[in-house]
């Protein structure tokens, strides 16, 4: 039975777009193109609807279809993207880069371990230190996703991805080295890593996403380490754990935000090789390790409290 | 023979694609098309299927640059 459907549709430009798509309808005796949307985002077409599936498998496979539209559950996104479905391979370069990253830093923490692991700081501290390298990997990871878009966000995107940047950086680590060094140093390392975060992520943008970025930075980084300090005798370390995942959680729902808004990452993006990611976020890592271990104390450093 | 042809008016991966097809069903191979730089490399026999490919190229709305 023939049928006219509309499908939502991206990296439509061109004349030579709809032509290319046109000659891969013309591989379905049926299928025809009614019209394309002024916007160019909605295509309508007649077909049969046995052919239908084919169809939408075919402008999947040349990128033309939209699957990042709010019909598109984020756990279908998220399934596409560990899978290296076609329209999500940069998606999925990305993950995989987090993931060999954040293999690199625990090996670091390891060597770390190794290094320090008799000293009494060290075992201390080692519950809330065990933390920095998913905290690292993935703040990167956002970190450079958002990168790669930023020349498509639009000012209030911007202002929201710098915003969720420099808040879930300034929280980290202003919560991390809160807890290990007190509320002082916690905070000038929160608000220096969630100002530069934001500001280095979203400068393309233009001013008004990067003070979006900079406040964020400011209060996150703040409120991070003055949280740390205020619970330091109600399970600080419990609460690190779940700010950690709800944070992590949070920069997940930034990237689906970018994927819906902007689509998936197109190949004129910047993308840092792995091995100067990595040897950068060794650094990180080695610099939050000795602030901690050889930095001012905090209660839990002392070990007055658990 | 491998040749590189310049052309005008490509400004994404659509053209690209249209372009390659387009050429390869006139039996010409197509080594490498990149709108970046403007420009298609192609797997030719002899001159004269350079002015088959360049024909092809123009009717698709294009110019040799």
């Amino acid at each position: 039975m023939t049928t006219t459907i509309q499908l939502p549709i991206r990296n439509v430009s061109c004349d030579a777009c709809e032509k290319v798509i046109g000659r891969l309808l013309r591989r379905f005796d049926q299928a025809k193109i009614e019209s394309i949307s002024k916007d160019a985002t909605t295509l309508t077409l007649t077909c049969e609807e046995k052919e239908l599936p084919g169809i939408k498998a075919k402008l999947s496979e040349y990128n033309y279809l939209n699957e990042t539209t709010p019909r598109a559950h984020p756990s279908f996104v998220l399934h596409r993207i560990v899978q290296g479905h076609a329209a999500y391979r940069r998606e999925h370069e990305l993950l995989t880069q987090t993931l060999l990253l954040f293999a690199t830093l625990f090996i670091g923490m390891g060597f770390a371990f190794l290094l320090w692991g008799q000293s009494e700081r060290f075992t201390i501290l080692f519950p809330i230190l065990a933390l920095l390298p998913m905290g690292i990997a993935v703040n990167a990871g956002a970190l450079q996703h958002v990168r790669q878009l930023v020349h498509h966000l639009n000012c209030a995107n911007g202002m929201m991805a710098g915003m969720i940047i420099g808040m879930i950086a300034g929280f980290m680590s202003g919560a991390v080295i809160g807890a290990t060094n007190g509320m002082f140093m916690g905070s000038i390392v929160g608000m220096g890593i969630g100002m530069g975060a934001s500001a280095y992520a979203v400068r393309k943008v233009g001013i008004m996403g990067i003070l979006e970025g900079l406040m964020a930075g400011l209060m996150a980084g703040t409120m991070g380490a003055m949280l740390s300090v205020m619970m330091l005798t109600d399970h600080l370390i419990v609460f690190l754990y779940i700010l950690f995942a709800v944070c992590i959680f949070i920069l997940l729902g930034m990237s689906y935000f970018m994927l819906k808004e902007v689509g998936p990452i197109q190949d004129e993006g910047k993308e840092t090789p792995l091995l100067p990611l990595a040897t950068l976020g060794l650094l990180v890592l080695l610099g939050f390790m000795l602030l901690a271990l050889f930095g001012p104390q905090s209660l839990i450093a002392f070990g007055v409290v658990a | 023979m491998k040749q590189t042809i310049k052309i005008k008016g490509m400004h994404c991966a659509s053209c690209e694609i249209l372009l390659k097809e387009a050429i390869e069903e006139q039996g010409v191979h197509v080594l490498q098309a990149d709108y970046r730089k403007g420009e298609i490399a192609v797997e030719m026999k002899d001159g004269k299927q350079r002015e088959a490919v360049e024909q092809v190229i123009v009717k698709e709305g294009y110019t040799i640059a």
